[in-house]
């Protein structure tokens, strides 16, 4: 009982390690994104259309179940960043801005990796947990037979839920 | 406990139901006892005489005398006789037991030449000049008295019945048996001394010589004047013997002649140490000067204290009448009466005090209100007749007649509670301290007894002390055909008979368990072996083992299967205990191959090797710790089975995140790289 309460609760490692990837995601967007704006308008315009999967996984996630959102906005990022650095290479115009965003190719670029990321977020779980039973139940079969050998070998009282041994004592003495 | 110390045992003894056709009984091989032929001129009193032939030596007249085992016949001095035969006595030819048909069971059978002469009638010497009496009666007597002495043994059955002509001629007596009943126990009271007189039959102890010309001179009595009225004694003549002293009780009318007067108060003194002895007797009948001591009288009373509706005179007697009724006892000790009646009627004053400070310590006395009652009434009995026996309760037996009288009480199966409780106050020096002439030997003995007494189990008990303090005592397990004396022929007996034996149940009974054990010398502590049972001591039945174990080792004979076979049946629990499978399936086999081999010893060795126990004590407590382990961990992965998933969903998501992330970071880093 103690174990599940202990388990149910988010430990402080838990929490400092979501704060730190909420904040990570909050810089992204309040800080990074405004300055790119202010280095390269058009380029900072296709990097947020293209990071637009990250936006709604984090708005429609709950915030206590945000991992998905975060790993779809990584694989979003992994797939903007080539283009917007392919972008600012070629100058970060108006116009080669918008030959990017008609280019069907960049936006299979900018949105698949964030399809990945959501393969990897439905297939990773669930694996994962199957794994996790697999490894409970085979340790569960080691421990029984071990148990098993024991009462072979020493008989019902190995077991102390059987009460105390009919056990013999040492010597008390001998007859000489 | 008068009535089962000292009860006439020959009771269950008779012809009855038993014919000539029925088949004779050999002793020592070579004398035929004839169970159909009777000769009740010979009888003794708790043993019945009958035909006997030797075989070898047909023509020799014998016969045999059967004494019930009950009647603790004198087997070792018997043998003893019949070894080194004692000029004068009539000694026992050969001694054994036997099963004897109408007794249904075991009896010693003793084998005597048959006297040539009748045995002597009432008055048979009233008409003997002194001179014959001596040469034809006295002369003998006096010769088997000394020699008897000289051996370190007593008769104790000296009495006028028991007395035979050694021929036809009548020319000179020969002294009858002394083998076939404990000592002193045929004797009626008049025959003993004031000391030994009221102790119950089979508790007047093998006594000292002078017992023995103490009944000599009653006995002289008794063939010139008579002192039988019809076929008994008179009761009236035991107490007044035990008030007014032996001579002025047994010849109270009759005057001796002078030259028998001395030689009378010479034997009948009532004071021990002024008592002749053989060496006096022989003197006097060589003719020389001896003097005879001084008439010892006692103190008596002229006004009588009342017991009951008993008046007692002498404090001698007030001790035997106290002792009778112990209740009235107690309560005129208390009250003072007796107190008062010491000093102020038999003016004894010194006597008086100690009595009241008896009473006064009694009341400060620790244990049960009838154990300190009984040790008063002894303390108190003692000061009154100090030389007297020891009283305690309803048994009245001499110290050392301790031995006699447990085993009539055990023989006899009567209770023995009370009994134990006298040996007890004995060896806490309770009874006889006032004494201070007290025989230390005789307190150890009985404390040893009581430490045999106390301890319990098939070496202890009443049954070991029955055989410490009668050494001489055979085997007498009820399961046996006859009394056995040795060891090796008692275990082989025991393993004929182990066919029969249930498969529970002890292997031997208290008899020969406590008498194996004190024939080794083993204290029932020494017996704690090392396999025990549920409740941590060793059963009565490994116990038993052990002690037939040791007693094989020492004793043999080397194989007792039936036995073995019996003891590993009862040794199957114990088996069954260790729990080691491996080790239990060892133990076994190894218990096996001594049954094969019939070796009580080897298989209790087995069973006592503590290397198995120990370890298999460590090691069911280190499996049940494993065990004990291996169920909280299991408990533990129910536990996380139950709430387990969802956080292993919860990680599976953080992973995927990891790889996500990874992922990125590898594209990104990558791509940068590229470019």
């Amino acid at each position: 009982m103690s174990v599940a309460r202990h388990q149910s609760r988010p430990t402080r490692l838990v929490r400092r390690s979501r704060r730190s990837a909420h904040g990570l995601l909050w810089w992204a967007a309040v800080v990074a994104l405004p300055f790119a704006a202010a280095l390269s308008p058009f380029t900072a315009m296709v990097v947020a259309v293209g990071l637009a999967p990250a936006m709604v996984a984090w708005i429609t996630s709950a915030p206590a179940q945000r991992y998905g959102a975060i790993s779809v906005a990584c694989m979003s990022l992994a797939g903007v960043v080539p283009v917007g650095w392919s972008l600012l290479e070629a100058g970060g115009s108006a116009a080669v801005a918008s030959r990017y965003l008609g280019d069907p190719f960049v936006w299979l670029a900018m949105y698949s990796p964030a399809a990945v990321g959501w393969l990897i977020y439905l297939t990773v779980p669930p694996v994962h947990e199957m794994l996790f039973a697999r490894r409970l139940e085979r340790r569960r079969r080691m421990l029984q037979r071990h148990q098993k050998r024991l009462l072979q070998e020493w008989g019902p009282h190995a077991d102390p839920a059987q009460g105390s041994p009919e056990a013999g004592v040492p010597a008390t003495e001998a007859v000489s | 406990m008068d009535g089962a110390i000292g009860s006439e045992a020959i009771d269950g003894i008779g012809s009855g139901g038993w014919s000539e056709a029925e088949a004779e009984v050999l002793l020592a091989g070579r004398y035929r006892l004839l169970p159909g032929r009777r000769i009740p001129s010979l009888d003794s009193p708790r043993a019945l005489a009958y035909e006997a032939v030797d075989v070898e030596a047909p023509a020799r007249a014998l016969f045999c005398l059967i004494s019930p085992v009950e009647a603790l016949p004198r087997l070792p001095l018997a043998r003893s006789l019949s070894a080194t035969p004692v000029d004068g006595l009539l000694n026992p030819c050969a001694a054994g037991y036997c099963r004897w048909p109408s007794l249904g069971g075991a009896a010693a059978a003793f084998l005597f030449p048959r006297p040539k002469g009748s045995r002597l009638r009432p008055g048979a010497a009233a008409g003997l000049s002194t001179a014959e009496l001596s040469r034809r009666v006295l002369k003998p007597l006096a010769r088997v008295l000394a020699t008897l002495e000289a051996r370190g043994v007593t008769h104790r059955a000296i009495r006028a019945d028991n007395l035979f002509w050694a021929d036809a001629a009548e020319s000179e007596i020969v002294l009858g048996e002394c083998v076939s009943a404990a000592a002193g126990a045929d004797q009626p009271a008049l025959y003993e001394p004031l000391d030994r007189m009221t102790a119950t039959q089979l508790g007047r102890g093998e006594g000292a010589p002078a017992d023995d010309l103490y009944a000599l001179g009653v006995t002289l009595i008794d063939i010139l004047y008579g002192l039988r009225s019809g076929q008994a004694y008179p009761p009236h003549l035991v107490f007044r013997k035990l008030e007014h002293g032996t001579l002025t009780s047994l010849l109270p009318r009759v005057s001796p002649a002078p030259e028998l007067a001395g030689l009378l108060r010479g034997l009948l003194s009532d004071e021990v140490r002024w008592r002749w002895t053989p060496r006096h007797l022989s003197r006097w009948i060589a003719g020389e000067r001896v003097d005879p001591p001084s008439p010892s009288g006692q103190a008596t009373a002229q006004r009588a204290i009342f017991v009951d509706k008993a008046r007692f005179r002498s404090a001698r007697s007030l001790a035997h009448g106290l002792s009778r009724e112990p209740e009235l006892a107690v309560k005129l000790l208390r009250d003072g009466t007796v107190e008062q009646w010491l000093r102020v009627s038999l003016g004894d004053a010194r006597l008086a005090s100690l009595v009241g400070r008896e009473v006064q310590e009694a009341q400060k006395r620790p244990g049960a209100r009838s154990s300190a009652r009984n040790i008063l009434l002894q303390r108190c009995c003692r000061l009154l007749d100090p030389a007297g026996p020891v009283r305690f309760g309803g048994i009245s037996i001499m110290p050392d007649g301790v031995g006699t009288a447990l085993a009539a009480l055990v023989l006899q199966g009567h209770e023995t509670s009370e009994f134990e409780a006298l040996l007890r106050s004995l060896a806490a020096n309770d009874l006889l301290g006032p004494v201070p002439e007290q025989d230390l030997a005789s307190t150890d003995r009985f404390s040893a007894a009581v430490s045999f007494l106390n301890a319990g189990g098939p070496a202890g008990g009443v049954h070991r002390a029955l055989y410490e303090l009668n050494p001489d005592l055979p085997c007498m397990s009820p399961a046996l055909t006859e009394p056995m004396s040795d060891v090796r022929e008692l275990l082989e007996a025991l393993d004929r008979g182990a066919f029969d034996l249930p498969d529970s149940g002890p292997l031997a009974d208290r008899h020969v368990t406590a008498f194996v054990a004190s024939r080794l010398g083993l204290h029932p502590l020494q017996l704690a072996g090392v396999a025990q049972n549920g409740n941590g001591q060793a059963s009565d039945a490994q116990n038993e083992l052990r002690l037939l174990g040791h007693a094989q080792a020492y004793y043999g004979p080397p194989a007792l299967r039936a036995l073995a076979r019996a003891a590993a049946v009862r040794l199957s629990p114990i088996i069954r205990s260790i729990h080691n499978r491996a080790d239990r399936k060892r133990l076994a086999a190894a218990i096996a191959a001594c049954v094969e081999q019939g070796d009580l010893s080897s298989m209790i060795a087995h069973v006592d090797d503590v290397r198995v126990w120990e370890r298999d004590r460590v090691g069911l407590q280190r499996a049940r710790r494993e065990f004990a382990m291996c169920s909280r961990e299991l408990e533990r992965l129910r536990d996380a089975e139950r709430s387990g998933l969802s956080q292993a969903q919860r990680e599976g998501q953080k992973v995927a995140t990891a790889v996500s992330l990874s992922l990125a970071l590898a594209i990104v880093c990558s791509v940068l790289a590229i470019s």
